[in-house]
């Protein structure tokens, strides 16, 4: 299978936060009617169901995104994890991966001295790191 | 079954819009007002506030208010707050005299019970330990105290208040979401008691609220801010704050003004329901939401139908948010412009911390012993250094590195002149080119979080609405 070298975020959208010291960032899949929902917002017409393939690429994305997802993979790819624990909870119905990291705030926003004290940045950072993506993947809407 | 309840937003923090409640109101139809002011720093804030002013609420609400009160009264709009913070009862004071002051008759209600201080001997002679859910330490095991104490309280109270006539609720410490399960089970007639007992149409309906509350309970964050695929947002320099219309069954549509900035969908509405969770149980006093049975469906322009939301019992005790003050921190920032940015790191770094940036990267995550093997007299050090110049620089910005150098300790004095001197002395014998973005400044304390649980029968929930009512928490 041919892979591209691109940001996780090619079609991978992320938001992170702080819950005490730990930081979690929720990564999800661009649902197939986003481009719909875009599109209404801007004032144009729109079909709200998705067609079949659009489904079948989402999932084909969502199945990879898990894969890339686990423990050992976060932690590569966010080196600042160390030996922190992470969690990983893979949410089908969203087509979202909840990704917890245990310490990575010490005791809290207030206490700790990473320069983005809530983690606020963090689901943005993965999203620049570079992944190798399946060609088949980056169809449409990249 | 009772038409949805539409429940607008205003606010997702303490110094949030200001212009946003009236915004809600005035910009299109909904049932009821509500905003989160605190967030766990914030209480810490509140604390240093009161200590200075004499109140610990979040003032910026009575400001809100007063531009909308009397629309909300006419119109039967229901406010519910929880900018109450460490001072509800003073804040429900405040609203009273805000209605006096413009002539409009208000029922104010005040949920109060949550600050657990003036009990924690008290409840630690009971046997609450107060142990660390992050550490598993307890309090007295490291033997600091805490500034603030406060029990998350669930909507339960605050259906009661609205049950009971309140034009305005204001609440101390309750969870987020319980700002639009309080509402929604009022306008619906929910029944608590019928979850409690395990009833599966009840537990759903409170976990489809939940679910809602936590969609629009940050804001913007629900209509395009802070998104991913923020190039796809329309007028997101002043986006609208978003509205949840929550039906009888739990399910909600999620939606905005129409007119107003940013915009609702399925991916907006993903971002923030992944926002700040802990797993697929998500866990509020009243009931816990299954997030792995969500359904999103994105069923017009700007409206996204959440539903099929499964509620569970929820966790057996409170969660309790405490803060103590765990010391002072200093930080200074020096310009590494131009070439060699690194040595140039590494000789200041040498100079006024006595180790190398080598070291320091090695460290990189243990502030504590870069501390040890420090010449500074502090209990932890961190260094960050951003290599932010480019090649070639015709513009000053892109020739910019920045090393930011942060200091911590029990002692004041250690992070603040002793420290920042140090940076000082060393202006004219370094690295070429030194300086800082700011000038030194004092040391400034901070607080540690302290994420804790009690019983619930070790938490007094107070309703008061014209006069005192009692419910269970």
């Amino acid at each position: 299978m041919s892979t591209v070298r691109r940001p996780l975020g090619s079609f991978v959208g992320a938001r992170s936060g702080d819950k005490g010291g730990a930081a979690n960032v929720g990564l999800w899949v661009r649902s197939p009617r986003e481009s719909a929902g875009v599109d209404l917002a801007h004032g144009n017409d729109a079909d709200l169901d998705a067609t079949e393939s659009e489904e079948e690429l989402a999932d084909a994305r969502y199945a990879w995104l898990v894969e890339v997802l686990t423990v050992d993979g976060v932690r590569r790819l966010l080196p600042e994890t160390g030996g922190l624990r992470i969690d990983v909870h893979p949410l089908p119905n969203l087509r979202a991966v909840n990704v917890v990291i245990h310490g990575l705030l010490g005791r809290g926003v207030a206490e700790t001295s990473r320069v983005d004290p809530q983690a606020k940045g963090l689901g943005e950072q993965l999203r620049a790191r570079l992944v190798d993506i399946p060609s088949v993947l980056l169809g449409e809407g990249t | 079954m009772r038409a949805p309840v539409r429940i607008a937003n205003c606010s997702g923090f303490f110094g949030d819009r200001l212009s946003a409640a009236r915004e809600m109101v005035e910009d299109g139809p909904i049932d009821v007002l509500t905003g989160d002011w605190l967030a766990e720093l914030t209480m810490l804030i509140l604390v240093r506030q009161k200590l200075k002013r004499g109140n610990g609420y979040a003032g910026t609400f009575l400001t809100q208010l007063e531009e909308i009160l009397g629309t909300c009264v006419d119109r039967g709009i229901r406010v519910v707050s929880n900018a109450g913070g460490l001072d509800p009862g003073l804040l429900g004071q405040s609203v009273t005299e805000l209605g006096d002051r413009l002539g409009i008759a208000v029922r104010v209600g005040v949920v109060s019970g949550d600050d657990l201080m003036p009990r924690m001997s008290e409840l630690v002679a009971e046997g609450e330990a107060f142990v660390n859910l992050d550490t598993g330490e307890t309090l007295s095991q490291v033997g600091v105290k805490p500034v603030t104490a406060n029990a998350y309280l669930g909507g339960e109270s605050i259906t009661s208040a609205l049950a009971q006539g309140a034009d305005v609720v204001v609440t101390g410490r309750v969870t987020d979401a319980a700002l639009v399960i309080g509402p929604a089970a009022w306008w619906h007639g929910w029944d608590y008691a019928a979850a409690r007992a395990g009833d599966q149409a009840a537990l759903d309906a409170l976990a489809g609220a939940l679910v809602a509350g936590h969609v629009i309970e940050c804001g913007a964050q629900a209509t395009g801010g802070n998104y991913a695929f923020f190039r796809d947002v329309p007028g997101l320099e002043h986006p609208g704050l978003p509205i949840a219309e929550v039906a009888g069954d739990g399910s909600a549509v999620i939606t905005k003004h129409g007119g107003s900035g940013g915009m609702v969908t399925e991916g907006t509405v993903t971002a923030q329901l992944l926002y700040e969770i802990a797993g697929p149980e998500y866990l509020n006093p009243d009931v816990s939401a299954r997030f792995d049975t969500i359904r999103l469906r994105q069923v017009g322009h700007d409206r996204v139908l959440v539903s099929g939301t499964t509620g569970v019992a929820p966790p057996e005790r409170l969660k309790v948010a405490m803060n103590y003050l765990g010391g002072f921190r200093n930080s200074l920032t020096l310009v590494l412009t131009g070439l060699d940015p690194e040595s140039k790191a590494d000789l200041a770094l040498r100079t006024v911390t006595g180790v190398s940036l080598e070291r320091s990267r090695q460290l990189r995550d243990d502030p504590q012993s870069l501390a040890d093997e420090s010449t500074l007299d502090v209990t932890e050090l961190a260094v960050g250094l951003s290599l932010s110049a480019v090649e070639d620089p015709a513009w000053p910005d892109q020739a910019q590195s920045l090393l930011r150098i942060t200091v911590k300790d029990p002692d004041a004095d250690r992070v603040g002149k002793a420290f920042t001197t140090r940076v000082i002395e060393a202006t004219l014998s370094s690295y070429p080119g030194l300086f800082p973005t700011t000038p030194p400044g004092p040391a400034s304390p901070f607080g540690v979080y302290w994420p804790s649980t009690v019983a619930r029968e070790h938490v007094d929930v107070l309703v008061t609405v014209d006069g005192p009512t009692e419910v269970s928490p």
